[in-house]
């Protein structure tokens, strides 16, 4: 199934794109739609997203459907889900 | 979310000002009553560049009767294509005095608490306590998170926006209620930097839309972005709400 993720501000200048689409296996979550994106991404994007240790950056926003998500619980995504990911901004 | 009504005295309204704001109390739930709580109202807008300047001149447009607005340093070249209340005449000279200027012009008959410094940990307290509603506007995490405690401290209601080269997003914090910053970015975000991409058309459009936000905030009006998140993308036109929530244990509103 495809997973759409749709990066804002800073992470979508750091991957060249807002948009970007991963084939997944049935069952995955939107967990597993990040984690795909972000091993496949430029260097850049996967730094803000997560940290050294591999943990989720505490101030990244996540959207499923346009419904909010906690990392720590696993969302199942569908095949055509979009999965919305804010990176702090404070432009003024 | 409905809103709920901010503690405003009204202030009367004279002949001139009943001429001036003429076609908006046209509005359906605004009427002279609602220019009449935005004359007795005061704004803390915290800084006046590219977002700040356009929700100052707006709001003095729309005849708010008092304003704080607090921005540090001299006008440069580099702020002239966002921060619209800075001119190419005031080069060099102080920003706080060029706002008040240009916003003097639009309106003689407002108020202006002109602060030549950014919001610190020494005025944050004053200013924010002086205000019925912030505005955050502030290029930094560290003046925002200021802004954010100070205003949950006091339960003042703060109509938080920020930009990013096309794209920007705004939220309207009602302390108590709706999640609070520290709920949404609970540390100071690694990747932030001070000089960021901008057209004025970007920070002017969330500018506009955080002074429509507070129009409605004082007055009573329509429907906040209490507990929602919008966000734009103006490269794609794609604007986006989410519903946001507090978060358990947050260091400033849960404690
Ligand atoms: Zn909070």
């Amino acid at each position: 199934m495809k997973v759409t993720i749709q990066c804002f501000a800073q992470l979508a200048q750091a991957a060249g794109a807002s948009e970007h689409t991963r084939e997944l296996n049935e069952g995955a979550t939107a967990q597993d739609a990040l984690r795909a994106f972000a091993d496949s991404t430029t260097e850049a994007a996967r730094a803000l997203l997560f940290t050294d240790g591999g943990e989720l950056q505490p101030t990244i926003l996540l959207f499923l459907d346009e419904e909010p998500i906690l990392w720590a619980e696993p969302a199942p995504a569908r095949d055509g889900s979009s999965l919305f990911v804010a990176t702090p901004i404070a432009g003024g | 979310m409905s809103l709920s009504e901010l503690p405003i005295q009204p202030r009367p309204l004279n002949d001139e000002e009943r001429a001036t704001y003429e076609w908006q109390t046209w509005v359906p739930d605004f009427g002279e009553e609602g220019q009449e709580r935005l004359k007795g109202a005061t704004v803390l807008i915290s800084r006046v560049g590219g977002l700040g300047s356009v929700v100052a001149y707006e709001l003095a447009a729309a005849g708010v009767g008092r304003m704080i607005l607090a921005h540090a340093g001299d006008v440069k070249a580099s702020d002239l294509n966002r921060q619209l209340l800075m001119t190419h005449a005031q080069l060099g000279k102080p920003r706080i005095q060029s706002a008040e200027r240009r916003l003097r012009e639009l309106n003689p008959r407002l108020e202006i608490v002109p602060v030549a410094e950014n919001i610190n940990e020494e005025n944050a307290a004053r200013w924010v306590g002086e205000a019925d509603l912030v505005i955050d506007c502030a290029p930094l995490f560290e003046e925002r998170f200021l802004m954010n405690r100070e205003a949950v401290r006091q339960s003042k209601p703060m109509v938080e926006c920020a930009m990013f080269e096309l794209q920007a997003q705004i939220t309207t914090i009602i302390p108590g209620e709706t999640p609070c910053l520290a709920c949404l970015f609970p540390e100071r975000p690694p990747a932030w930097k001070r000089e960021f991409p901008v057209f004025g058309a970007v920070s002017g459009t969330v500018g506009c839309l955080a002074a429509m936000e507070a129009i409605k905030l004082i007055a009573g009006v329509g429907e906040s972005l209490s507990g929602e998140l919008l966000t734009m993308d103006l490269r794609t036109m794609t604007f986006r709400k989410h519903r946001v929530s507090r978060r358990p244990g947050c260091a400033v509103c849960d404690t």
